[in-house]
């Protein structure tokens, strides 16, 4: 009974003393970070690791992203979006290492369920709308791209984007249009100004 | 203490050797490895990281030029199919793909993936583009006989010519269909009121064959075939039929197939399996191997075992040769999937052949060759031999 107490009494302590300890682990790795040494912030985290921590596993990831260790970085933050399905942040996290190895599959796959989750995220639509149009699927990349310039008409890439996905559909109308205000907002950008010259 | 140094410094050996090395090395040391072009050194590299189950898009990639780059295509293949499973719209290694499926005769896959990615093939400066209309075939041959008889029905040479054509439909379906016409002589001996008699005449047929081939994926495909031989006698019209069905699916350096079929010739049902296989040592068509065991059943003959052998060498820069030994009693065998069907009641006891195949260019290729052939005449058990020299010309467009 009596270690009973001495433990209720000690345990706030130690919790305490356990999240001091995470806080200056964190702060470490972001000053390791901040100078490049990306092995050492890791070791900062990797000496208190809790795999269930959303916090330490998107960290690392982040950090083993730095190292160009992909592989590390792609389970601790696939850990991550384990811990918290819904986490956006750690599924664009999850896409820098895998797309670092080539693996646009998986890419997809995990900005699709991005877009499950919240349809209008911009940074995705776009995303979706360039990788289509590398891939010369113009169709597609029209229907991701079209969403972000109807949420920020004045967002010069989407513009110019779309203005190249109308030019390669044969919308030359449409595509000079678009090109015309992507030079609103970003005048003699050569991207549009040869566009404007293609259709001419 | 001599001793303790040797076995110290012989434990320290494969603890060095097997240093663990991580992602972000083989990373590294693949890709610097394929910059300097050491492909061999790429390749155990490689394998090293996916026995350490480091698996991902750039390794398969590198991995699959090295073995391209060594013309090893079976296994580029391999390593080119399981990169584009991390990415399959990877416009450089889909046309290492494209080409590793040309350079191991896999026109079909080939013409597939190039239909399936249309959008990223057109833009591209291809030496080879699949077509619709894809090849045409046109082949004679005449096959000399040394058949002699004093009386009876003596077997004499044989003519034969047809013309072939191919259709691709978008890489999945392939559809090869040939006319052809060949006629046989034959001499009646006989003795009429003391003289010696000899009546010529020919067999006259029309052949059409029809072969379809249907990509099902993952190296499998599914060929139905029918062959019609309409045969024209003095006094007789008739018809010869053969249906077929084969399967088959390509591994890395292994081709496997099994042929059914079903033939009705002169009355007679002839049923065949035919399990193939075929290996390529170096992955690639600069050296083939084939067995093939024919279990044959004709009529109500017992079920007969022809055991055949192929191998093919590639002797010149566009030029291969091919050998080709068949030894085993049959009675209307049928060969390819019915592209070469025996209507003749004779037996064939044995054949062999020596083909010769040159490739003028990427659309051009002339094929000799001379088969040899061993048979029975069925009402005589006299033993002949069939000379049989072809030559075909084959144009890709």
């Amino acid at each position: 009974m009596k270690s009973l107490i001495i433990i209720i009494l000690l345990l706030p302590t130690f919790c305490f003393s356990q999240v001091e300890q995470h806080i200056e682990a964190f702060s470490e790795s972001y000053a390791l970070e901040a100078v490049g040494n990306f092995a050492k912030g890791i070791q900062e985290i990797e000496n208190l690791y809790d795999e269930n921590s959303y916090e330490m596993n998107l960290r690392l990831g982040w950090l083993y992203y730095n190292l160009g260790n992909y592989f590390e970085s792609k389970n601790k933050y696939q850990k991550a979006v384990d811990l918290m399905p819904y986490s956006i942040e750690a599924k664009l996290g999850y896409v820098l290492p895998v797309s670092a190895m080539g693996n646009w599959n998986d890419v997809m796959r995990t900005y699709e369920n991005i877009l499950e989750i919240d349809p209008q995220n911009t940074l995705v639509n776009y995303r979706m709308g360039a990788i289509y149009y590398e891939r010369k699927e113009y169709e597609k990349a029209f229907s991701y791209c079209e969403k972000t310039v109807n949420l920020y008409p004045f967002d010069y890439d989407s513009v110019v984007l779309l203005g190249w996905i109308n030019y390669q559909m044969g919308n030359l109308r449409e595509a000079k249009v678009l090109f015309q205000k992507s030079m609103l907002i970003k005048p003699n950008n050569q991207s549009a100004e040869y566009g404007l010259d293609l259709i001419k | 203490m001599y001793r303790l140094v040797y076995f110290l410094l012989l434990i320290s050996a494969p603890v060095f050797s097997q240093s663990k090395k991580d992602f972000v090395t083989y990373n590294k040391v693949t890709f610097d490895l394929y910059e300097n072009e050491a492909w061999d050194q790429l390749i155990i590299t490689g394998m090293e990281a996916l026995n350490n189950n480091y698996d991902f898009f750039y390794l398969r990639s590198r991995l699959g030029i090295a073995y391209y780059r060594k013309s090893n295509f079976a296994k580029s293949i391999n390593h080119f199919e399981k990169a584009l499973l991390f990415n399959d719209s990877d416009p450089v290694i889909l046309e290492y793909l494209f080409f590793a499926y040309i350079f191991s005769n896999r026109y079909q896959e080939a013409s597939r993936l190039y239909y399936k990615h249309f959008q990223l093939f057109k833009v591209k400066d291809l030496s080879v583009k699949p077509k619709v209309f894809d090849k045409l075939y046109i082949q004679g041959g005449i096959k000399f006989s040394d058949h002699n008889t004093e009386l009876g029905t003596q077997v004499d040479n044989i003519s034969y010519g047809y013309i072939g054509a191919s259709i691709n439909i978008r890489g999945r379906f392939n559809i090869f269909q040939y006319v052809g016409i060949l006629s046989q002589g034959f001499t009646d001996k006989y003795i009429y009121q003391g003289y010696l008699y000899n009546y010529h005449y020919y067999f006259r047929q029309f052949e059409y064959y029809v072969h379809g081939k249907l990509l099902l994926g993952k190296g499998w495909f599914i060929s139905p075939a029918y062959h019609l031989i309409r045969v024209d006698v003095i006094s007789d019209k008739y018809n010869d039929h053969y249906y077929g069905l084969s399967i088959n699916k390509n591994f890395n350096k292994i081709r496997l197939g099994i042929n059914i079929s079903k033939a009705y010739i002169l009355d007679t049902d002839v049923t065949q399996i035919v399990p193939e296989i075929s290996y390529y040592p170096l992955g690639n068509t600069k050296l083939y191997f084939t067995l093939i065991n024919t279990n044959n059943k004709s009529g109500n003959n017992d079920l007969k075992n022809q055991f055949s052998g192929k191998m093919g060498i590639k002797v010149f820069n566009k030029t291969w040769l091919e050998g080709l030994y068949a030894y085993g009693k049959v009675q209307f065998p049928s060969y390819d999937n019915g592209y070469v069907l025996y209507n003749n009641p004779d037996y064939l006891i044995s054949r062999g052949g020596l083909f010769f195949y040159h490739y003028f260019n990427n659309h051009s290729q002339i094929t000799l060759g001379y088969v040899l052939e061993n048979k029975e005449q069925i009402t005589t058990e006299d033993q002949y031999t069939h000379h049989l020299v072809i030559a075909g010309l084959n144009i890709k467009f």
